[in-house]
This record gives C-alpha cells, structure tokens and sequence, in this order.
C-alpha cells in the first residue's frame, strides 16, 4: 500500500505531511513522560523498528492457497509498546524503506505514515486493542483484536489511498470502481495478516505476558490517552483534510474548458468513447469537472521533441564532464 | 549505497542539507506540472540526467527500484485512457498523455529520491532531519533501524535458511511455526534492546546522538541550490 | 589505592540468591579472571560494579565513589563495560562514530573528542577502520572496536563479559596481547581459563553466588579437584601437563 510520488500532488502531500507530523508531535508527548523511560524507549523503538522491518521479509504460507502473507506492524508495535511508541517506529521504519528500498516515495512519506502507521497504531492497534483486551487478555480476545484490527486499519488505509489519490487528480478512474478494486483486496490481506499477527501475539501471551500492552505491562504516558480524545482528533483531523481536498475542486472554468469553449463555442467536447465509460464516470463520479489550467504548451510535438534534444544535452554534458565517485573505504567481508 | 554515499564525487561532498533541500523542491515542482504538459516534465528530467551522468552513478540499482514503483503507478494509470478521452491531438486522447505524464513523473521521482540516497549516508540525511527539527527521538530511533536492519535481516536468513534445511519444498513458512519462529526472534530483540540501552546509558546518553560536525553550508552548497532552484523555477513557470 | 571495592554484596532477582557476601578489590592497573560456572553470577556481578543493578546489601566503590543513583555519571566515567555481544555495543553506522559516542556524550570538543578517538583506535591497533562502517566490520574488528569505545574515554577499570567469544585463534590471540597492553585495571568474565590464565595474574572462582577462592591464577587452574567441584574443568594449558 506504499504510495509513490507521481500519485500525489504537492497539495495533498503537503496536506498528509501536516497530518503525519501533528500525529508525530502528539505521539511524543504521549509517550512516558520520565527521561530515563524516554530514554529507554529510545533503543526499544529502533532495535523493535529494525525487527519488524526484517521480520515483514518472512513469508507465511497460507494453507491451501499456494500464496503468502507478511505481518502487520503497526498492530505488533503497539499491542507492544504502546500505540505513541509503536507510530513513532512505524514512521521510522516507512522512511526507512522509502530512502533504502523506494519503498513509497518521499514526498509520499507524509501519506504512508498517516494510511499505514496513523490507521495501524491508533486505530487497530489502540482503539480495537483496547477494546477487545481492556477487561481480559485471553487467546481468543488477542486473535480477534489483531484480526479486527489490521482488516479495519487495512480498510481505512486503502480508503485514504484512493482519496489521495483521487484527490491529487492523478487518475481517471472514477471513485467508486477505484474503491471496489482497492478494498476486497485489503479485505484479504488484512485477514491474512491479522492472523499472522494474532499467531505472534498469542505466542507473547503464552512466553513472556507482561510484555504485552494491557496485560499488566507498562502503560504509556502517566495518563491513558482517553477514548474520547482520541475520536475527536479523528474527528478533526477528517474535517480538515475532506475540507481541504473538496475545496481544491473549484467551480470556476478552468483554461482548458475556456480555451475549448473559444474555440468551439460549447464548454466540454462530446467525447466519442464509449458511452458505457462515460455512463460509468457519469454515475460514480466523486469530483466532477475536476480540472487544472492551460496544458496546451506541454502536449504539443515541439514542446515535446524540445524536451528531449535538452535531455539529451544534458547527458552528453554530464558524460562529458563526469567524474565517477571514488571508493573511501575497502569493504571486506563480515562473518 | 552506503558505500557509494561514503566515496568523494562531486555530490558527494555536499552538504547533505543543500542536497535534501533541492530534492524535495524538485519532487514539489514535478508533481505540479498539469497532467497533460508533457514537455514540462520531460525537461524536468534534465535533473536526474545531468546528475546521473556528471556523477557516474551506476543505474542498475535504480532500476530494479523503478521496477518496484512504477507497477502499482502503471496500476493507477491505465484506466486514464478508457476514461479520459479529451482529444489532444490527432489520434492522441488526454488519457493517453495524461498516463505518460504519470509515468515520466513516477520515473524522475525514484530517480531523484535515490539521487539523494546514493549521494548522502544515512547519518548525515538524518544530522540533516536534525538541523530542520525534527524531533531528537524519531531520527535517533530512525538511526537505530537502519543500523540494527542488517542485524536482523541476517537473523531472518539464517532462521529461514534453517527452516527449508528442515522443511524443504515447502513454500513459506507453515501456520504452526507462525507464531513461534517469529516470537523467538521479538524476544531476542526486546532482551537486545536493553542490552543496546545498557550499554548507551553506560556511555553517557542523553536521548540522542551527539555530533560535532559542522553544519554551515559552503559557498558551492548554495552555487549548487541557486542554480538548480533557479532552472526548475525556469521549466515550470516559463 | 583501590580502583574498586566491594564489601559484603548480596544480590537476587527475586526467585533465590544469586550473589551473597561478595567481598573483594582491585588495584590501580590489576588484572583480575572471574572465572565460574553458568550461573554463578559472572554477568551479574559485572553489572552491579556498573550500576546497571542496584544489590539488595552491600556496598561498591569505583576510585573512592561509591554506586548509587546519584553518583553513576561519575563513577561510569571511571569504568568501560565490554559487552560479550559486540553488536550490542556497537550501535551507530561506523567505527569512528561509535567510539566518539562516550566522549561527545560528556562534552569534549571535537578536537578532543578526535584526539581521544585516535588514542583508542591505536590501543587496539584498528586505526586503519576509522571510517569502516559497523556492519563491515569481522567478528574479531567488532570486537576491537567495542573494547576502543570504552576506552576513549579513559577508563580507570575496564569490565569484560567473555571477551574471547567466537573468536578464531589468531583473533583471540591478538585480543591477549592487546588487552595485555593496556595499562589500566580490569575484571575479565570468562569461561576460557586459558584466556584468563594469559591475561590476569589474579582469578576469582564464584560458585553459586560465593567467593571460593581469591588468589593466584596458576595456582587456581592447576586444581583439578576445586575446579572440578564448582563445576569447571582443567584448561587446556594444564591438561596436558604431565
């Protein structure tokens, strides 16, 4: 579910980053509040961080299916250290595997840690958590909760995916067909997961119990964060990015619609496609005539071809002058 | 990476600041260059081009992380052709262009981004993170993952090469041994992170890693950003 | 005077004694074995020099300062604990970062910091890896390179939890000479008696939590009888001998 940079605009991801780093700043007071815990937290979250990272590079055969599935670990970090700790890690982890594998992109970043950390810690592995272990730590309460858990925070993180996407205006595909392919399929791997996730969990249970967040283990902060708190957050947080997103979309005619209407005196061109497709677009779309300005200049064949001679001139320049990066340091093998 | 990070190229002795600073400008003006102006980002490319080439950065492993990104970009792409059937040009619909565009976008940001990494270690992106202040415990902890990573990803092929010797022909690892083979390995990881703490807090830590480079920018750092912001300012709005 | 004292140390984690009236010191640059079956509480005394546990009796002075809470900047000032798994020890990206980790930590400038980094890293003769960076590192280097993090900091008293661990011989024979070299006081945790015996004059042997025997090392690895009694063995240097 890892977004890359092409599928958001400036707009949006400037919007999640926002989010992201609100939720990053919250998380750090939320966190034990004496230094030597803070502290200790410190080591905890990387080694963990670096765990569960490895950890998602195993695979797990799904009996009968011939495929396979990875843990989740937003819901594992937080049933452990706690829901401020575990999005803490998360949002190393993400930038990790952004710098390291392109594992999302860097101006994506501030989307995958609100879809993938934000929705995993907070809601899954917090809200869902809580509510199913709060009283009782048992097997079948833990199995519930990290299935319940990774489906709901899967399902929502799939959801924003598709707003961002769809908000950034960087697909055709209207909303509604975009929703029906992204969300059975997060269906299933949040199934899959969960139960991965619930088989380590139950292990936990069984070797070490006071490890896990609830059962007598450390509680974070000196204050739980409140439920109620935390839906408002949600709550505002949801207003102020839908409201945001529906305001880019503006009623005004944009250059393009104006630049057609000139030219051919009515304001859309009767499209010759098929007229399921517009049907389709017609009926589901979420954004209608959502459009930006002038593009004339970038779609034409000189623009185009221009571009390329200036590519090409950039390589034979570089090629010219390069001067490859030198070795400071003889690797040698490690055991 | 790393290791090409620590040679002495050109990119790579500047300030790792001045190189964040222009990829995240890049990466703001590339994304906002109107679906259909393919012209404006294919100049954009003139970037990574020039870089690539002036650096003698190998490509090879870019393209193995291209590969990775441009499926799911190629994914959201393709229905632009069926939906979007503005015409353009003769026998060239929006949809078609707008997916290029898509493309050529998702291609230039991997190039950029990995521009980045290749050119900067780890520890000076996150020194970097630092200087624009981001909190001491996410990029202290951002240093811990990436160090301990290969610790683990050792542990992960040893406990997977162990599992096959005694497994073979099975693909993946089967549903009883989910919870073990994993739960073995988190427990060694939370008696190691003490461990880590021990010997952090017997050597003086204070919540983060200290430093004593110099963080100023030289003369060629901002050479490097006027000159590079000015020509993305140029391709975009002129 | 005494580098380290121990009066009277009595020590559990709840389920039973692991340590009971341990009473014992070292002197300025004096090399002293711990020597002792699994679970004779080895680590755990290196741990309570260190402040790491606090003893439920007793009392612990690192050069005249006792451990408690209050003075554990400063007595871990005086003292280098050297992890048996390296990898612990070694937690950022390179060599050079990891061994000015303690020094930038107490608030040399980085000249001094540099100074003192190039005065460790040639204790250990690992100058050569400055800038190698950690994961590049053999099990022998990453050793080094954890004893080189205690020491930039000038430690009076260095600790040492089975040092000698996966080493290959010639590794393990270049950490003797080494650890020979260095002129401060240390405590050396090991289950190789023959790495004790080329490296401390002085052995303790801990059983079940007690001192039972605080002396000579020669004398200690030559009696078959008493190491066979507090579940060790004769080393290999005596074992052969007629």
């Amino acid at each position: 579910m890892h977004m890359a940079d092409a599928l958001v605009s400036p707009v949006v991801a400037g919007i999640m980053y926002a989010c992201s780093a609100v939720a990053v700043v919250l998380s750090i007071r939320g966190m034990r509040s004496g230094e030597e815990d803070r502290e200790r937290s410190i080591p905890l979250m990387g080694v963990m961080g670096a765990f569960v990272f490895a950890a998602q590079m195993i695979n797990f055969a799904i009996p009968g299916t011939g495929s396979s599935g990875h843990l989740c670990g937003g819901m594992l970090l937080s049933a452990l250290l706690g829901p401020c700790a575990g999005f803490l890690t998360m949002t190393a982890i993400l930038l990790v595997q952004c710098l390291l594998f392109a594992d999302g992109g860097l101006m994506a970043l501030g989307c995958n840690v609100w879809n993938m950390g934000f929705y995993g810690c907070f809601v899954g592995g917090f809200l869902i958590w809580r509510a199913f272990t709060d009283r009782k730590m048992t097997r079948g309460r833990i199995i519930a909760a990290s299935v319940v858990g990774c489906v709901v925070s899967l399902l929502l993180g799939a959801f924003s995916v598709t707003l961002e996407t769809l908000a950034s205006g960087i697909t055709e595909l209207p909303f509604a067909v975009f929703v029906r392919f992204m969300l059975p399929i997060h269906l299933v791997i949040g199934l899959v997961e969960g139960l991965i996730t619930a088989a380590v969990l139950v292990f936990i249970l069984e070797a070490r119990p006071g490890l896990l967040q609830g059962a007598g283990g450390p509680a974070e902060g000196g204050r739980r964060m409140k439920f109620a708190s935390v839906l408002a957050v949600l709550a505002a947080v949801t207003l102020v990015v839908g409201g945001l997103m529906s305001h880019l979309a503006s009623s005004d005619p944009d250059g393009l619609e104006w630049s057609v209407e000139k030219v051919t005196g009515a304001p859309e061109i009767e499209s010759d496609g098929p007229e399921w497709a517009a049907g389709v677009q017609e009926r589901t779309a979420l954004l209608p005539d959502y459009a930006f300005r002038d593009s004339e200049r970038g779609t034409s064949f000189s623009g185009i071809a221009g571009a390329l001679a200036v590519l090409v001139l950039c390589f034979a320049v570089g090629m010219a002058f390069r001067k490859p990066a030198g070795r400071k340091i003889e690797t040698s093998g490690a055991d | 990476m790393e290791e090409e990070a620590r040679g002495d190229g050109r990119l790579q002795t500047l300030h790792p600041l001045a190189k964040f600073f222009v990829t995240i400008i890049y990466l703001v003006l590339l994304l906002s260059f109107h679906k259909y102006d393919v012209a404006g980002v294919l100049l954009m490319g003139a970037y990574p081009v020039l870089l690539f080439t002036l650096g003698g950065i190998p490509l090879r492993p870019m393209w193995r992380r291209m590969c990775v990104i441009l499926v799911p970009v190629c994914l959201v792409g393709i229905a632009n052709p069926f939906f979007d059937r503005t015409p353009l040009m003769p026998g060239v619909t929006g949809g078609m262009v707008s997916m290029v565009t898509l493309l050529l976008k998702g291609l230039f940001a991997v190039a950029a981004a990995y521009l980045l990494m290749v050119t900067t270690t780890m520890d000076d992106l996150c020194r970097s993170l630092r200087k624009l202040r981001v909190p001491a415990i996410l990029v202290t902890v951002i240093m811990l993952v990436h160090r301990y990573l290969i610790v683990f990803l050792k542990e992960v092929d040893r406990m997977r090469t162990a599992y096959k010797m005694r497994a073979p022909g099975q693909k993946g690892v089967h549903f009883r041994f989910w919870g073990p083979m994993v739960g073995m390995l988190l427990l060694r990881s939370m008696d190691r992170s003490e461990a880590v703490y021990q010997s952090m807090s017997l050597r003086g830590f204070r919540g983060e890693f200290p430093s004593d480079k110099d963080g100023s920018l030289s003369r060629s750092d901002i050479l490097y950003i006027t000159i590079c912001i000015l020509s993305f300012l140029i391709i975009r709005f002129l | 005077m005494n580098i380290l004292e121990i009066s009277d140390l009595h020590f559990s984690y709840g389920n039973g004694p692991v340590l009971s009236g341990i009473s014992f010191r070292i002197g300025e640059g004096e090399s002293v074995g711990l020597v002792g079956a699994n679970g004779a509480g080895k680590s755990t005394l290196l741990k309570l020099v260190c402040g790491l546990l606090r003893p439920s009796e007793g009392s612990i002075s690192v050069a005249g300062v006792p451990v408690r809470k209050d003075t554990l900047n400063q007595v871990r000032r005086d003292l280098g604990y050297v992890f048996q798994d390296a990898d612990n020890q070694l937690f950022t990206s390179t060599v050079y970062d990891d061994v000015a980790f303690a020094p930038r930590n107490y608030g040399l400038s980085a000249s001094e910091t540099q100074e003192a980094v190039e005065r460790a890293l040639k204790a250990v003769r690992i100058e050569a890896l400055k800038d190698r960076p950690v994961y590049r590192l053999s099990g022998g280097e990453k050793k080094l390179a954890s004893i080189a993090t205690v020491l930039s900091t000038s430690s009076r008293l260095l600790l040492m939890d089975e040092p000698s661990v996966a080493l290959d011989p010639r590794n393990r024979r270049n950490l003797i000479d080494i650890v020979n070299s260095l002129p401060c006081a240390k405590m050396i945790a090991s289950h190789d008696l023959d790495f004790i015996y080329d490296t401390c004059p002085r052995t303790i042997l801990l059983s079940e939590g007690r001192v039972v025997f605080d002396g000579d090392t020669a004398s200690v690895l030559r009696d078959r009888t008493l190491l066979e009694a507090h579940g060790l063995e004769l080393p290999l240097s005596f074992s052969r001998m007629p």
